[in-house]
């Protein structure tokens, strides 16, 4: 039966607009290939926390109120994203986000002042300023000021967390200059793990593994030798579930502040995410349809008529195109170009489903502002028109959306900012598509 | 495949085919976020180590074979996460049965020849239904065959649907329209009401059934319990009689069971060597055929179910991409509340889960998927499998139905 809206991509972005299309009624299906974004990510929600490069902004200065300079940001890059959501549109995104994660569940904290970005750690030992934390609110002071011991600590053995590298790595931001930074490995019995090693294990099956026992050493082991630290760093493989609250056990038994951090891949915060998305979008009466990748569009007329995966098709009225970047296939480098003119042509890229027109990097550069410093294939992706349509050689299609990375003119990696367009994004095409069954509804 | 994998899989000396899909791993780990034995059992190294990772040391040496391999239950939802197209999976079962301990055993014999125990229950079936109920032969079989006696068997058929079929046959010929149905060991020995209803649905659309003039065990169960070289049998005479049903005038072959479709069509190639260009295009799983008569205007008669149902879906047919097609055809059913169960494996994996080693990793893998459907009010569970339905009715309180079934009884 013909759904009202398709969704093409089950990522962070695809999942968000299903979700609201699915809480305005609508019938709605995600299609999606392959695993997303989520299965790597962090599990925190960035929106904004570095200035995107352009002459007079100092890059590493990070952003304290993101939605605060999403004014500034649009001056500068009016093809940004988030320059046509506009400042009270994303947080209006963020907080409705917000709000659906913890219909499924799983908390996520704002810092104390909900307009304000917080720190993350990366398992590398960077800090990052995120908006959205998974374990806990605000584990480090934004000012940086009197953190007097961070300890990094592991389930000895386990490859996917390095607690040295954290720890060296942390020790060279200048704010931890004077203070004590250091790696601890706890030795384990690991009573649920069936006979094997924790360097055979990734984080799903350290979690497994993990008993009672192991989790009353983790805490007497923490009390005896680390007590006075402000921050105690371990790798997310402590809660298998949603449900689970191990962490927060942990940190109650033993007093310290203690957060977890996602691990080399898989990581179980972002998997997390993606259950907890997935099934909110199922309760709202949403339908995932996995394993279905979408091969071209049939237009006609300035509007899609049905999508097809090669073999069959699939017909809606309204379709959002969230597929993601380069490693999720949205966006793929042209293939009828050479090694040589994949670097020499200016627009060396492609979206495959529709080949909709592309922002290109070197459109940038004829803005007021020339540097450029982030990656161009960063920057490239789909370009929208004034009323935020696509297009296919200049001609705008009225019922196709975009979403998510996808999309061209901004760089979510240079910018710390992948979640919040992600979502930010998803949120406006879906209600672009709500207005407009709305309005048809009372034409008709 | 790509074109660089189908360039690079060459045969080896024995004539199997050889996959070099390996060499086309990313190293991304995305395999490793999906599979549900390495989240319920700590030493299982997962599909990246003991596919990809794994096949470039096993190819240097058998030796260094891991036991573990044996716990894969080979639902590929590894493959369905991969982006680069590895065959993890398939890799995983091939080194099983190439470097593995291959002596012949009785259990997995059992289990795999399917069409054979169901043409030696034949005429006991009553019998054989209630001794494998009975505590003492199940303990015997869990002792001497390592069969977990905690699992329940499915029923026997009294007549099985071959013999079911020759009362409708002749009525089936006056149909214009022709189609053939592998209707496979698990409709004919133990649920030809299944098949039944096959007929039903299909004839309300003016379409009739034919059988093959001979069918053989699609060769699921025989690869995945180390029997390759009688699946490859099989997979040939099958294809035969595939080719011949064309011939006769048939628009083309479906099956009812999701793992028989995905092997007939996209397995038989690459898991066996064994070319089925030829009728490929003719396989069709009933829901895709089903949605695609719906989609040009075939659709029967129907009238509102009034049902609650929670649609589960098996992991082969995900793999197949058919979840498409069956969403599709239970969208059309008037009166049907649909809820979708979050995709989740239930455990059982075919055979894996009659062994007795595997009995407590199967009920583990399918425990969040059976707390949800006891979650919920709904009247039936919906599936396209005849496993799941298996381990479902066994580990929960809800019957399954075949979304067939379901199309059956909303016929007017
Ligand atoms: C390693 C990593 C770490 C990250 N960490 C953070 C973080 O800490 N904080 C933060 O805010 N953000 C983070 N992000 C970014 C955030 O997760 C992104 O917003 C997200 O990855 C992008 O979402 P998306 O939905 O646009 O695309 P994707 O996640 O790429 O999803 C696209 C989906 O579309 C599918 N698809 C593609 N083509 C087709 C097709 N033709 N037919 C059907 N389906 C198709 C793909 O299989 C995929 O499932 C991280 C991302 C990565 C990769
Ligand atoms: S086939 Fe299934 S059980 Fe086997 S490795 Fe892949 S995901 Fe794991
Ligand atoms: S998902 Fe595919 S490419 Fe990535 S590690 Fe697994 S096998 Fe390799």
């Amino acid at each position: 039966m013909r759904r009202q809206c398709l969704v093409i991509g089950g990522g962070l972005a695809g999942l968000v607009a299903g979700i609201r299309c699915a809480e305005a009624g609508l019938k709605v299906a995600v299609v999606t290939s392959g695993e997303s974004g989520l299965a790597f990510a962090s599990g925190a929600i960035d929106v904004l926390g570095y200035m995107p490069s352009a002459a007079g902004v100092h890059l590493n200065e990070p952003v304290s109120r993101p939605f605060e300079k999403i004014d500034e940001l649009a001056e500068y890059f009016p093809e940004h994203p988030y320059a046509r959501i506009g400042r009270d549109g994303v947080y209006k995104a963020m907080d409705w986000f917000h709000g659906q994660l913890a219909e499924t569940g799983l908390s996520m904290f704002t810092a104390s002042d909900e307009q304000q970005n917080q720190w993350r750690v990366t398992a590398a030992g960077a800090l990052r300023p995120t908006w959205l934390s998974q374990s806990v609110a605000e584990v480090l002071p934004w000012d940086l000021q009197n953190v007097k011991r961070v300890v990094f600590v592991n389930i000895s053995g386990f490859l996917d967390f390095l607690p040295e590298l954290a720890a060296s790595g942390l020790k060279r931001h200048p704010a931890f200059r004077n203070s004590q930074v250091e790696a601890l490995n706890i030795e384990l019995p690991l009573v649920n793990g069936m006979g094997a090693t924790a360097d055979t294990m990734r984080a799903p099956q350290l979690c497994r593994a993990l008993g009672e026992k192991d989790f009353n050493i983790i805490a007497s082991t923490l009390m005896e030798k680390v007590q006075d630290a402000s921050l105690v760093v371990m790798p997310a493989c402590l809660d298998s579930a949603l449900d689970s609250l191990h962490l927060k056990e942990l940190r109650r038994r033993t007093g310290l502040n203690i957060i977890d951090v996602a691990t080399l891949p898989p990581s179980l915060p972002g998997i997390h995410m993606q259950q907890a998305l997935q099934h909110r979008f199922a309760a709202l009466g949403g339908f995932l349809i996995p394993a279905t990748g979408i091969r071209h569009g049939i237009i006609e007329n300035g509007r899609v008529f049905n999508v097809s995966n090669g073999e069959d098709l699939l017909t809606a009225d309204h379709y959002i195109l969230a597929s993601g970047g380069f490693f999720s296939k949205g966006l793929n480098v042209r293939p009828d170009l050479n090694a040589e003119q994949v670097f020499s042509e200016p627009l060396p890229v492609k979206e495959p489903i529709f080949g909709l027109d592309l922002n290109t990097p070197e459109q940038f550069s004829e803005r007021k502002f020339l540097s450029r410093t982030g990656h161009g294939f960063i920057r490239a992706g789909v370009r929208l028109n004034r009323d935020h349509q696509p297009m296919i050689a200049g001609q705008p299609l009225t019922n196709l959306h975009v979403a998510g990375t996808v999309l061209g003119g901004c760089d979510p990696v240079q910018e710390c900012s992948g979640g919040g367009l992600s979502i930010s994004t998803a949120w406006q095409a879906a209600a672009k598509v709500i207005a407009d069954i709305e309005a048809a509804g009372e034409k008709a | 495949m790509s074109l660089f994998a189908i360039l690079k899989s060459t045969e080896n000396k024995s004539g199997h085919s050889f996959d070099r899909s390996f060499d086309q791993c990313l190293k991304c780990t995305a395999c490793a976020s999906q599979c549900p034995v390495a989240a319920v059992r700590p030493d299982y190294p997962g599909p990246k180590q003991c596919g990809p990772d794994g096949e470039r040391l096993r190819l240097k040496s058998s030796e260094f074979l891991d036991e573990a391999l044996k716990y894969c239950t080979s639902c590929k939802r590894c493959e369905v996460a991969c982006p680069s197209d590895v065959r993890i999976s398939d890799i995983i079962a091939t080194a099983r049965s190439k470097y593995g301990n291959n002596s012949f055993k009785i259990r997995e014999f059992m289990l795999s020849h399917t069409d054979l125990m169901g043409t030696l229950t034949r005429g006991s079936a009553p019998l054989v239904n209630k001794m494998t109920a009975i505590k003492p032969v199940r303990l015997v079989m869990d002792k001497a065959l390592g069969i977990d006696r905690r699992r329940t068997f499915p029923a026997y058929a009294k007549t099985s649907f071959r013999r079911q079929y020759q009362n409708v046959a002749e009525q089936q010929a006056q149909f214009a329209r022709q189609i053939s149905y592998f209707h496979g060991c698990y409709v004919n020995y133990n649920d030809p009401e299944l098949g039944m209803d096959l007929i039903r649905v299909l004839n309300a659309m003016n379409i009739g059934v034919r059988l093959l003039n001979k069918e053989k065990c699609c060769g699921v169960p025989l690869v995945a319990n180390g029997f390759p070289d009688k699946a490859r049998a099989n997979a040939r005479l099958n294809l035969a009689n595939f080719e011949q049903a064309m011939a006769d005038g048939s628009e083309g072959i479906i099956s009812s069971s999701s793992s028989c479709a995905l092997m007939l069509k996209d397995e038989y190639p690459h898991a066996l060597g064994i070319d089925n260009s030829k009728v490929k295009s003719g396989i069709n799983f009933i829901t895709r055929f089903l949605a695609n008569e719906f989609a040009a205007g075939n659709k029967p008669e129907m009238t509102p179910v009034n049902l609650k149902v929670a649609y589960h879906s098996p992991c082969h047919l995900i793999k197949a991409g058919g979840v498409l097609h069956t969403l599709n055809l239970l969208w059309e059913i008037p009166g049907l509340e649909l809820q979708q169960l979050n995709s989740n494996c239930c455990g059982i994996a075919g055979t894996y889960g009659f062994k007795k080693e595997n009995y407590e990793t199967s009920q583990a893998i399918g425990s969040p998927l059976f707390r949800q459907i006891e979650e919920s009010d709904a009247d039936y569970v919906v599936t396209d499998c005849e496993t799941c339905k298996m381990q479902v009715e066994m580990s929960t309180s809800k019957q399954v139905l075949h979304p067939l079934t379901l199309l059956r009884m909303a016929l007017v």
